[in-house]
């Protein structure tokens, strides 16, 4: 639903409206985020700068372990931190409906409850948007972007994640293009030796429409928002949990009366009489970092 | 009887008929520039970055796979000052993991105005390097690797970003290799990846080369020899 009336003044009066829901549908193919469990590292709410540190220790006990004789002294073994900052910003978005506009609004979607659900599940979509934007900044790459998306290339970077220890749940968020392919490639070229396991209707509700199944163990997920880069869509396969790391802050509210905390959209809405119109806005703070260069691989193919 | 005129008054006829058709025609012009964009998703403004240990063959020669860092109040240590986004912080943190994040004053031409371009599109506008080209009413976007690729050898000729360690390259030819032989095998059974088998095999060869010539001038590591006496039988 998120964005599907934007400029609803213009929108409800013009007869390109239904070229304009087409328009628009195309960013409403995101994921929602919980689902791709990527690290949540705080609330910059109360600490005194919009910055937050984490600091990854080595697994050092994982091999830490060596083999000492009876009365060998064991040289203790300081861990090696590896910090990564995430900064958060402000984000906003704004609907300015007419009276004339609600008067006739035979869909009653311009109410307060719907539009501040609606701004929820956009400021998601942003989040997904954000790390979507951040795929192509891990070193390890699979692909070319002198060729199409290949199945083999996409356990290439499986087996690269894994050699790195990024034993998480890997996730993969690629450009529907990239998607296509590979799924094209399977159909075709791989004789029925690859499954796919597709996503039932029931996932897509949950996960969102971002949500296209699974490959490989690897969920699978699209958005328009991955970059593209020298004639190359840079998608991203990654360990969830240790590739990305991201924070975000809890507004304060200080009019309960026309603010509301919708999780934590701060939805606010305000009346411009002169005009008869009515205000509806959205803020939210958000952050995104790559976290671990090592759980991540940039997924190229041509765009 | 005198038939009764429905008439508008020429001025009001004149009037209407000017207001009727000034909003077909904005009509069909809005329309008109509308499937004149580029349909691309809009995209934020960035800046190019590179990794040394990151490389790949285009146009015959071997170039740093650039990404974006987007310069996003929020992303990767992107702030806001004043509503203006500072990427201090943030090209720093790319140093500090190995990154050479690329200045828009390291690409020259006659305007002077960097490497981002943008492009009005539907629903906002997209950031594109001045490599990459889309097209009215189309989701295409085409990359000039020539001019990309020659762009990339300046850099590397400059000082400005390292070149291919042989170790970078060797990592590179394993790829090219692995890609070159599936496209021959595919091609066994259909002749429709030659033109693909044929450019993974032109891909290999440039990294081939270029790998005989780095690691002429490779010095390995020499490490330290382990002491016998270390092992007890």
């Amino acid at each position: 639903m998120a964005h599907l009336f934007a400029d609803v003044a213009n929108a409800r009066t013009n007869e390109e409206l239904s070229a304009l829901y087409g328009l628009l549908l195309r960013e409403d193919s995101d994921a929602i985020l919980n689902v791709m469990q990527a690290a949540y590292v705080g609330d910059i709410a109360g600490s005194p700068s919009n910055v937050i540190q984490v600091t990854d220790y080595d697994d050092a006990a994982y091999n830490g372990f060596a083999d000492r004789s009876e009365v060998q002294a064991i040289s203790p073994t300081d861990p090696a931190p590896a910090k990564t900052d995430v900064t958060v910003a402000r984000y906003g978005f704004a609907r300015r409906p007419s009276d004339l506009v609600k008067m006739t609004d035979s869909h009653g979607v311009l109410n307060p409850a719907l539009l501040a659900q609606d701004f929820l599940i956009g400021s998601n979509q942003k989040l997904v948007a954000l790390i979507a934007g951040i795929m192509g900044d891990f070193t390890a790459t699979s692909g070319s972007a002198a060729a199409v998306a290949q199945v083999a290339d996409f356990f290439d970077a499986c087996s690269t994640l894994r050699q790195a220890n990024a034993n998480g749940q890997l996730v993969a968020l690629l450009h529907p293009k990239q998607w296509g392919e590979l799924t094209k490639e399977i159909a075709t070229v791989s004789g029925g030796a690859l499954q796919l396991a597709p996503s039932a209707q029931e996932n897509i509700i949950s996960r969102g429409s971002g949500f296209q199944g699974t490959l490989n163990g690897v969920a699978v997920y699209t958005s328009t928002r991955v970059a593209s880069s020298g004639g190359g869509y840079n998608g991203g396969i990654f360990d969830a949990a240790k590739a990305v790391a991201w924070a975000d802050a809890t507004p304060v509210v200080e009019m309960p009366e026309r603010q509301l905390l919708v999780g934590k959209v701060l939805f606010e809405m305000d009346r411009e009489p002169l005009t008869a119109e009515t205000i509806y806005a959205g803020n939210v703070w958000l952050g995104v970092s790559q976290r671990q260069d090592a759980a991540g691989v940039t997924f190229i193919s041509t765009t | 009887m005198a038939r009764v005129r429905n008439t508008i008054p020429d001025q009001q006829v004149h009037t209407y008929e000017a207001a009727r058709g000034s909003r077909v025609a904005q009509t069909f012009a809005a329309r008109e520039a509308r499937r004149q964009l580029p349909r691309i998703a809009p995209s934020p403004d960035f800046l190019l970055q590179v990794h040394p240990h990151s490389w790949d063959v285009r146009a015959g020669q071997i170039v740093p796979v650039a990404r974006k860092l987007q310069v996003v109040p929020g992303v990767n240590n992107v702030d806001a000052r004043r509503g203006v986004p500072d990427v201090s912080r943030a090209v720093l943190s790319r140093n500090e993991r190995g990154w050479v994040v690329i200045s828009p004053e390291w690409y020259s031409d006659d305007d002077g105005e960097g490497y981002v371009v943008r492009h009005p599109v539907a629903g906002g506008v997209a950031h594109l390097t001045v490599f990459e080209k889309c097209y009215p009413g189309s989701m295409r976007v085409d990359n000039d690797d020539e001019l990309e690729a020659r762009w990339w050898g300046e850099l590397i000729k400059a000082g400005r970003i390292p070149g291919p360690s042989p170790a970078a390259l060797e990592e590179l030819r394993d790829k090219c290799e692995t890609a070159w032989v599936r496209a021959s095998n595919r091609r066994k059974t259909d002749e429709a990846w030659a033109s693909e088998a044929e450019a993974a095999r032109a891909r290999l060869d440039v990294v081939t080369a270029a790998l005989e010539a780095a690691t002429k001038k490779q010095t390995p590591s020499k490490g330290k020899r382990a002491a016998a006496r270390e092992v007890k039988s």
